[in-house]
């Protein structure tokens, strides 16, 4: 066997050209499959890094308004009830989660003033005193909210850079104050999400699905103070941290299932029941980020497959061309074969020296098709920006796929070799 | 008895048309013979070297070889035969040409499945017989005629054959290579090989213990020379009751018989008879 490799290798040797020209089938079907699947995985644990993150992820479980996500506006109370230790409690024992936090939630669209401007399309959010540090707030100016702010309903507010840029432009923020519907807040911080927090921003299209709804930034307050600019004391959304990304999808389910017992929301709201009761239509829901990465890392396999599909047809070619050259490469040897069957060499022998050659070539052309798929991926990723992970199965699959080729196609052209009558192959001139 | 060869012919088609290339082949060869077989071009004396080589069958008779019915061999056996039992040496050599001297020596035991080292082992004794000992790693475009011829020599008894089938041998080499090949033979020959060779040369034919010549296919024993110049035209009707009674007759009667110098005539005129029969 290594006998008929180091062959091979040696008649491949000799027929340099033809050997390139008859892998070249292999090495685009196989460069190009390389290629687009490490596209594929890349795409695909892009989508799940934007909007998974990578491992620091939390969950959050919002408070709906029907379809849209509730908002404490300047329009009266929810009456939807105010969760309390007691129900992060529950949540907290539920298996898969490690840490909870709640948040009010805002929107101000020309309550915030900032020497006599008012700032348009701010977030504002009534953060607990768990909830920047769960969501992955550090500051990166000025200090962030401590108990006493909390206890002594100062008046302060934290700002993250987008808010930051759009209120005081470039000027330093903190120490200044602004008003909140006429009230004056000072500003104590500037803070930041962490990278592994925040989904990674590669094109503008990204851009708007993460940050579309915050474009003007995001204010922080205490919580405590929430009534204060509001006037009542309004619903909590949740922010839990499961116990690692693949329990995502259970700790939501079940944090959220324990809120909407806690609220009373009925199992069911059939979304045709106009007519009911506004507060039966709220409920909690838990943004389950990675079920939607999963759809999204459907979307973008199910076009990348059919590009697969058409590459093998590139594979079949190749193999075809493998078989065409083998067959004018006994008909060569013809002379060289009857020789070794006049020394003894059984049909075995013959055949197994064939198929190992045509595997070889198949194989090497394989290889190559590898190396040039992985140089090709990362030529699309420089040029179209798309990311590219290498799978270490497609290419064990792609040159063990390559070898099957070589004998599949390798075999007619053996069997016509390893059949050849030794005197006629001895006399063929 | 090493071989036997009784009632062999084989028949070619050329066309539509079967052409008769050996007819009625009767020959014994004992352990340690060495014999050569003589004839004109077309004569059949190849084609009757490949049926004794096993590489090509008789399309008629019973060939035995050590007590083997060669004719009712399958392919696994025959290439057993052909590579335990027989050693090849053709006259354009048949080197492999990408491979070394010791590699191609080495081929017969390659197929017969000794390992590796044995194998390189056994070929470089052979190639020391040859006096080739020191061109082990060169490749055959690197060797003159002689030396190929030898390095086919060793390929031919690396396993030991029985016996050494050799197709004009010396035909494509000048004299002095010639009679180093023909000393070899006499050497293999003085260690108990079973050599059974192809010649057109009467000089390199005398050095054989017997003669064997083959004219339009067929057999005559001894030496050629004379017995053509006693042959005598031999009556049409008879050829039939010839074929028949081969087996009884003794070498000479069927020299005188069959021996014809206007044999092409005959063949015409016997197939004719076959047809209108």
């Amino acid at each position: 066997m290594i006998e008929n490799i180091r062959l091979s290798f040696q008649g491949i040797w000799a027929h340099k050209l033809r050997s390139l020209l008859t892998m070249l089938g292999i090495i685009i079907g196989i460069a190009a499959i390389i290629a687009i699947v490490s596209t594929i995985k890349g795409t695909a644990e892009q989508i799940k890094e934007n909007l998974v993150g990578s491992g620091n992820n939390v969950v959050e479980i919002k408070l709906k308004q029907g379809d849209w996500d509730y908002a404490s506006g300047d329009y009266g109370s929810s009456g939807v009830k105010v969760i309390n230790d007691k129900v992060k409690e529950d949540i907290l024992a539920v298996e898969e989660v490690t840490a909870v936090a709640s948040y009010r939630y805002g929107s101000m669209y020309n309550g915030v003033t900032y020497e006599s401007n008012a700032v348009n399309g701010i977030t504002v959010i009534g953060a607990d005193r768990d909830y920047m540090q769960l969501a992955g707030y550090t500051v990166t100016r000025g200090r962030m909210f401590v108990d006493r702010d909390y206890d002594e309903y100062k008046k302060f507010v934290v700002l993250d850079d987008a808010a930051a840029s759009s209120i005081t432009g470039g000027e330093n923020p903190v120490g200044k104050t602004i008003e909140i519907k006429g009230d004056p807040y000072v500003i104590i911080g500037v803070v930041k999400q962490l990278d592994s927090f925040a989904p990674k921003i590669n094109s503008l299209q990204d851009w708007q699905t993460y940050y579309g709804d915050s474009a003007a930034g995001r204010l922080f307050l205490p919580d405590t103070n929430w009534p204060m600019v509001y006037g009542f004391d309004e619903p909590y959304n949740v922010i839990i941290k499961p116990r690692s990304t693949d329990d995502i999808t259970e700790a939501g389910k079940k944090s959220a299932d324990i809120l909407n017992e806690y609220i009373g929301a009925k199992s069911e709201t059939p979304s045709g029941e106009g007519g009911d009761s506004e507060e039966a239509n709220f409920k909690y829901k838990s943004q389950d980020l990675l079920e939607k990465a999963k759809q999204m890392q459907q979307v973008s396999q199910s076009t990348s497959q059919q590009l697969i599909w058409i590459a093998s047809i590139s594979l079949l070619v190749g193999g075809i061309g493998v078989m065409n050259i083998m067959l004018v490469s006994v008909t060569e040897r013809t002379r060289e074969i009857g020789l070794k069957k006049a020394l003894g060499a059984r049909k075995g022998v013959i055949l197994g020296q064939f198929l190992t050659e045509a595997a070889v070539l198949t194989s090497l052309g394989g290889l190559i098709g590898v190396a040039g798929g992985i140089g090709l991926a990362y030529l699309i990723s420089n040029v179209a920006a798309v990311p590219v992970a290498i799978s270490g199965a497609a290419i064990a699959v792609s040159v063990a796929f390559s070898t099957i080729i070589g004998v599949v196609f390798g075999l007619i052209p053996s069997v016509k070799a390893a059949n050849l009558n030794p005197i006629d192959a001895l006399r063929y001139e | 008895m090493l071989l036997e060869l009784s009632g062999i012919y084989k028949n070619y088609l050329q066309g539509s048309m079967e052409v008769p290339v050996l007819k009625d082949i009767n020959l014994q060869i004992d352990e340690g013979e060495y014999v050569a077989i003589m004839g004109p071009s077309g004569s059949g004396k190849s084609t009757l070297m490949n049926i004794i080589g096993c590489i090509d069958k008789p399309s008629e008779g019973l060939y035995m070889l050590d007590g083997h019915d060669i004719g009712s061999l399958k392919d696994r056996a025959l290439s057993k035969i052909r590579n335990k039992e027989i050693g090849f040496v053709f006259q354009n050599f048949n080197l492999l040409p990408r491979q070394s001297a010791l590699d191609n020596v080495g081929l017969p035991l390659q197929y017969a499945g000794v390992p590796k080292r044995k194998r390189k082992e056994r070929s470089l004794k052979m190639l020391d017989m040859v006096g080739l000992s020191d061109r082990v790693s060169f490749k055959p475009t690197q060797l003159s005629g002689g030396q190929k011829q030898r390095v086919a020599i060793a390929r031919a008894m690396v396993g030991e054959p029985k016996i050494l089938l050799a197709d004009e041998p010396t035909g494509a080499l000048d004299s002095k290579s010639g009679e180093q090949v023909m000393e070899l033979f006499d050497l293999l020959h003085e260690q108990g090989t079973t050599i059974i060779m192809i010649t057109h040369s009467y000089e390199v034919a005398q050095r054989a213990r017997r003669i064997v010549r083959i004219i339009d296919g067929e057999l005559l024993e001894g030496d050629g020379v004379k017995t053509s110049k006693e042959t005598q035209p031999v009556a049409e009707e008879t050829d039939q009751a010839v074929v028949a009674e081969s087996d009884e007759n003794d070498v000479n009667d069927h020299i005188e018989e069959n021996a014809d110098t206007d044999y092409s005539d005959e063949i015409k005129e016997a197939d004719g008879n076959e047809e209108t029969d």
